[in-house]
């Protein structure tokens, strides 16, 4: 299932434009929270995404790493996708995969994101189903600027 | 095991999403070193616009997990083939502080070298590096997976049961 886009969300376009194995988020919206933001992203699960249709073939299941993926959209739809400053996931803190995504339903990903200190951001993410139930929590920390090859 | 075909055999993933090229050694219940070529026509990069950037062909972070991740599958479940009805997968449940130090490109070969450090019933713990030649591309201090029941049911369709 996917949204039409509501007021106040941003909706994506429909390709990435960097190396992606989908579009992991469809529409986002960020607010300031004090020092923090608070970030939103939803990403509906098609059953005929060619990932899905690996993953596993006659049994479409989200990828829990594409949970990751949505993660690392958002911060860089919320921060900037250009290479000097785009954010570059550094450390996955702690990863939990809690409950499957199958096909017609659609993840929201709430991010709590705050700044670290010497730059850079951490990130906290609940994703949840559209049912509510919790489908994965992950705390990683974000550097600013273009992946390193060292 | 050692070959793609082999591969196949054990792991449910397919294309795009089976990204373990070939085991390189195999120490049975202990330890594993796996291949993946990235390569240009990798499906992650087809919708890349001309005059795409170099490091907007950064290998994905969540592609090297998925990959990581299969390779301690690999390890785990030591060239066992599918039981023909038997209901359960193998999931990747959890990880914690799995670290990256660098990034991929087309060209780059990722070699997996992956330790099983316990087994409880049905989860198991595993950690590891991730290399492209001599330069380590991530640390991962614990990648946790298990077997979980997958069952038709009525009238949603096949879902997975908790843990």
């Amino acid at each position: 299932m996917t949204r039409t886009a509501e007021a106040g969300w941003v909706r994506t376009p429909d390709t990435v434009g960097v190396a992606a194995p989908l579009r992991a988020v469809e529409q986002w919206q960020c607010e300031p929270d004090g020092d923090a933001m608070l970030l939103t992203a939803r990403v509906g699960v098609h059953g005929d995404d060619p990932n899905l249709r690996g993953h596993f073939p006659g049994l479409a299941i989200f990828p829990g790493i594409f949970v990751i993926e949505s993660l690392c959209q958002a911060m860089a739809h919320a921060f900037g996708w250009e290479a000097a400053g785009r954010p570059v996931l550094r450390t996955l803190r702690s990863v939990r995969f809690l409950a499957p995504l199958l096909d017609g339903d659609e993840l929201t990903l709430r991010v709590t994101v705050t700044p670290a200190a010497g730059g850079g951001w951490s990130a906290k993410a609940v994703g949840t189903r559209l049912d509510g139930t919790v489908a994965a929590r992950i705390r990683a920390d974000f550097a600013a600027g273009r992946a390193s090859d060292a | 095991m050692r070959e793609h075909a082999d591969v196949r055999a054990v792991l449910p993933q397919r294309f795009p999403l089976l990204l373990v090229d070939r085991v390189l050694e195999l120490e049975s219940g202990r330890r594993i070193s796996t291949i993946k070529a990235v390569t240009g026509t990798d499906a992650c990069f087809a919708d890349l616009p001309e005059g795409a950037q170099n490091q907007d062909y950064s290998y994905p972070y969540s592609l090297i997990v998925e990959s990581f991740g299969q390779s301690a599958a690999l390890l785990w479940l030591d060239g066992r083939l599918p039981t023909p009805g038997d209901d359960q997968v193998l999931m990747f449940v959890g990880a914690t502080d799995f670290s990256f130090e660098g990034t991929a490109h087309p060209g780059d070969v990722l070699r997996h070298e992956v330790r099983i450090d316990s087994v409880i019933a049905d989860t198991a713990f595993a950690s590891g590096e991730i290399w492209v030649a001599d330069r380590r591309l991530a640390t991962v201090a614990t990648l946790v997976a298990t077997r979980r029941p997958v069952r038709p049911s009525e009238p949603g369709g096949p879902v997975l049961e908790p843990a």
